[in-house]
């Protein structure tokens, strides 16, 4: 029975308690009222009606005349007349009609009708005397009306009284639900916060679980930061906070070849022509410090293009991969222009160099094809460096039409890539998006398309197509089925009020859906994704962060949403056959993980000799090209 | 339900019963009491009067009525004036206890008869043979009637009553006393007073000048 209602049976049985007691003792005093009066009444009347017989009647029947009419005319029970010896000598007597009263009231609450006695006299001579007894049935009456009364006013007070607790101890109760609450969530290993309320145990109680959580909080965060310094020690510049050259080669192939983001792009190489000189003139010291201010302008210059990578290929080249770009000579303008601003920029002699890459371009082939068309750049004038520019491979007008055709047409499709657990078993499906347009002919990722959704505002249209085809998919194959969904899914209020709406119309499906978002998402826009998480948790779908990689040393921020997993950047693992620091990384990222109630999944796996290992260091689960 | 509140109830009376028991101890009949009262609240002059009306009580033991009523009559009509009311009490009619008569040294006839006849009771005189009786009092012909009370004792129910009078000290039968003429009687039979019933905290004993006489009785250990 919950705490509520016991409060409430208690507060009943008090205000029974009081209801009735304070009633019986209004009664009594009623009661006693009517018992005394009843008895002042009937003395009086004997005394009143003795004095008219002592002035009036001479004998037993004038006394008995004059004792008929008192009887007749007023409310009596029984009237005697005894004589001087206290002989019987005349009554009247009513057969009294019981009052309108429950006989167990009569019982409980007796009116006693004393009689009033009285003598009478003749001159010197005494008649006797009279003993009267008023009919106790209207003081009756009265008693049980007074008693009904009371008790529906006692009965209005009870309920208002009853209503008032009511109110009450919801109130005072309120902050339980947020402790239970909150010890779900803890039990789900999410550590929620939550501010304590005023009642003292509930306080105490929710101030000593807030500390719990905190504690596990910092705990985590801190190891999360210990990770993360660990993965970054070897993976970044320290003068310029780029990656390091085999780093940069490593993501820059990962973008390249990532199916979900924009398969084509630009890589700019820059160089400082003059380094060697400049370390003599200056001092390796200050030129190191003008490095870094020039890898700062390169950043700010660049921050619009999101997803760009940045990496110190040597000690005087720099390399930018810029997905999503097509132009290279606004970007290369852009940057110079920026580098020029940088102080003592006049001592620096720059050379530029870009290029085109598209989807399975090979990074070497780049690289080598930028070293040849790098182009020497003064302040006045940059020389473009003649490379092939990018062909879109569509035009606007052209993918706008493939876009709508396909929403039309339902061309739509799913590649299915299993997720597999220990010892092989089935995690779930990944199923990233596929186009098979029948405007162009081609099979489209979702990176090439979905830039062109963006741009056209059609992206909304296309989750929810490609939402439609992975419930239908669960329905027909009966598999847990995993969708990426993109910023607008996550941020757009309306979209994810239509996805809900989607999700509600398909029940069983939506509890086998799993949601990837990516780590930008996540960590970028948290509030919109905590309020996301928040909607999609009752519908009892999966929600976690895929390519997990830059932010793993925020991970401990996930900690209050409910999500169910995590999957790591192919960058993460793919090292982990020959790289100790890389299995640290994995092993503690795996701790983490675990405490926060999360399944760790790696991404990207290539070599089938890495399962094992990845499943000793604690993994939950893998994909990539060598599980099938 | 009600078989657990009456068992309660039966409890409580028999707590009620047990310390009225108590108060009436306190208030039955004790001239000692009454004699300390007397010296506490109007001095050694008013406890000797006392003392000398106990000395003068005839025993509830003795048989003649006749003589208790004989020196009943003589003690009041010799050692109390007659003074009334608006003048002794400022009031304009006040019944005075027992204590307060002799107190006093003075009183109206109510007092004289309320005084005779609770002392007639002391004496063990039975309350139904007496009445207190109001009586309209023409003492010569053609004068004014007045409003009077005299004690009347009535040997047996049916007869003539000898009147205890503080006008005339001597005790005469009705018929010796043509200037009477009775108009009302009373005794405190039919008045239930010495039930168990604290009769001073009963709010209807104020109404009846009586019933109020009768509870300061009962406060002074006089009755």
């Amino acid at each position: 029975m919950s705490l509520v209602k016991r409060l409430w049976i208690v507060i009943g049985l008090i205000i029974l308690a009081a209801v009735f007691s304070a009633g019986i003792i209004n009664i009594h005093s009623a009661q006693h009222y009517l018992e005394n009066e009843l008895r002042v009444k009937n003395l009086d009347t004997a005394t009143a009606l003795a004095l008219t017989l002592s002035q009036s009647a001479s004998d037993a029947v004038t006394v008995e005349l004059l004792l008929s009419s008192q009887f007749d005319l007023g409310h009596y029970q029984r009237i005697e007349y005894l004589g001087p010896d206290g002989r019987l000598m005349a009554h009247r007597e009513r057969a009294t009609q019981p009052p309108a009263v429950p006989a167990w009231f009569m019982q409980l609450f007796p009116i006693a009708s004393e009689p009033g006695t009285a003598v009478i006299q003749s001159g010197w001579t005494q008649l006797g005397s009279i003993q009267l007894r008023s009919d106790p049935s209207f003081a009756y009456d009265s008693l049980w009306h007074s008693a009904l009364e009371l008790a529906e006013l006692f009965l209005l007070g009870g309920l208002l009284v009853g209503a008032l607790g009511m109110v009450y101890i919801r109130r005072v109760l309120q902050p339980l639900q947020r402790v239970v609450e909150q010890a779900e969530a803890l039990a789900e290993r999410r550590y929620l916060e939550i501010p304590p309320p005023r009642t003292r145990e509930f306080r105490l109680i929710i101030e000593a679980m807030n500390r719990l959580a905190h504690r596990t909080k910092v705990l985590l965060d801190d190891e999360a930061t210990r990770l993360y310094k660990l993965k970054t020690e070897h993976e970044v510049d320290a003068h310029t906070g780029f990656m390091v050259g085999e780093v940069f080669r490593r993501n820059a192939t990962d973008e390249i070849e990532r199916e979900s983001t924009n398969p084509q792009g630009l890589l700019l190489l820059v160089r400082i022509v003059n380094l060697e000189e400049l370390n003599r003139e200056i001092g390796r010291q200050q030129a190191d410090r003008l490095i870094g201010l020039m890898a700062q302008q390169m950043r700010r210059a660049l921050q619009a293009h999101t997803g760009a990578h940045y990496g110190r290929l040597g000690a005087a080249e720099f390399g930018i991969l810029l997905p999503g770009q097509g132009d290279s000579a606004a970007v290369l303008q852009q940057l110079h222009a920026s580098l020029l601003q940088v102080e003592h920029s006049n001592l620096l002699q720059l050379s530029y160099a870009a290029t085109c890459y598209e989807a399975h371009s090979d990074l070497f082939e780049l690289l080598s094809a930028c070293e040849q068309s790098m182009a020497p750049a003064d302040a006045e004038r940059l020389t473009l460096p003649v490379s092939g520019g990018m062909q879109p491979s569509h035009s606007a007008r052209e993918w706008e039409q493939i876009l709508q055709v396909a929403l039309h047409k339902h061309e739509f499709q799913l590649a299915l890539y299993p997720v597999r657990g220990r010892n092989n078993s089935y995690l779930h499906t990944e199923a990233p998006a596929r186009l098979h347009s029948s405007v162009c002919g081609e099979t489209l990722v979702a990176g090439a398309f979905l830039p062109w959704a963006r741009r056209q505002g059609l992206v909304g249209q296309v989750d929810l197509e490609i939402l439609a085809q992975t419930l239908a998919t669960v329905e027909r194959h009966g598999h847990d089925i995993c969708i990426n969904l993109g910023y607008e899914s996550v941020c757009d209020e309306g979209l994810v009020q239509r996805i809900i709406a989607m999700m509600e119309q398909s029940k069983t499906q939506a509890a086998q859906l799993w949601f990837d978002v990516g780590e930008e998402i996540a960590f970028e826009h948290p509030q919109a994704f905590a309020c996301f998480c928040e909607r999609l948790r009752p519908l009892g779908c999966k929600i976690g962060i895929e390519h997990l990689d830059h932010h793993v040393g925020h991970l401990a921020r996930l900690h209050g949403l409910g999500l169910h997993y995590i999957k790591l950047s192919r960058t993460l693992v793919q090292d982990v056959g020959h790289e100790e620091t890389a299995q640290a990384l994995l092993r503690g990222l795996c701790t983490i993980g675990h405490t926060m109630g999360l399944l760790v999944i790696a991404e990207g796996v290539s070599q089938s000799d890495d399962v094992p290992l990845l499943f000793e260091l604690g993994l939950d689960g893998v994909t990539g090209s060598a599980v099938v | 339900m009600f078989g657990w509140y009456r068992s309660c109830a039966v409890k409580w009376v028999w707590v009620i019963v047990l310390s009225l028991l108590v108060l009436a101890g306190m208030a039955a009949t004790n001239l000692d009491r009454l004699q300390q009262l007397a010296l506490n609240r109007y001095g050694t002059e008013v406890a000797r009067l006392v003392g000398e009306w106990r000395a003068m009580l005839p025993s509830a033991q003795a048989p003649n009525e006749l003589d208790k009523l004989e020196r009943i009559n003589n003690f009041f009509n010799r050692r109390i004036r007659w003074v009334e009311d608006a003048v002794l009490w400022q009031q304009d009619d006040y019944w005075a206890s027992l204590l307060e008569t002799l107190a006093k040294g003075a009183g109206d006839c109510e007092d004289f008869a309320i005084a005779k006849y609770v002392s007639l009771v002391l004496a063990g005189v039975p309350e139904n043979k007496l009445r207190l009786t109001y009586v309209r009092m023409q003492r010569r012909p053609h004068a004014e009637p007045e409003a009077h009370m005299i004690l009347a004792y009535y040997a047996a129910p049916s007869g003539e009553p000898l009147i205890l009078d503080n006008f005339d000290p001597d005790i005469k039968p009705a018929a010796q006393r043509p200037d009477l003429t009775p108009v009302y009687a009373f005794n405190a039979t039919q008045l239930w007073f010495r039930g168990p019933n604290p009769s001073s905290s009963d709010p209807t004993v104020r109404i009846s000048r009586w019933r109020d006489v009768l509870a300061r009785l009962q406060a002074e250990h006089t009755l």
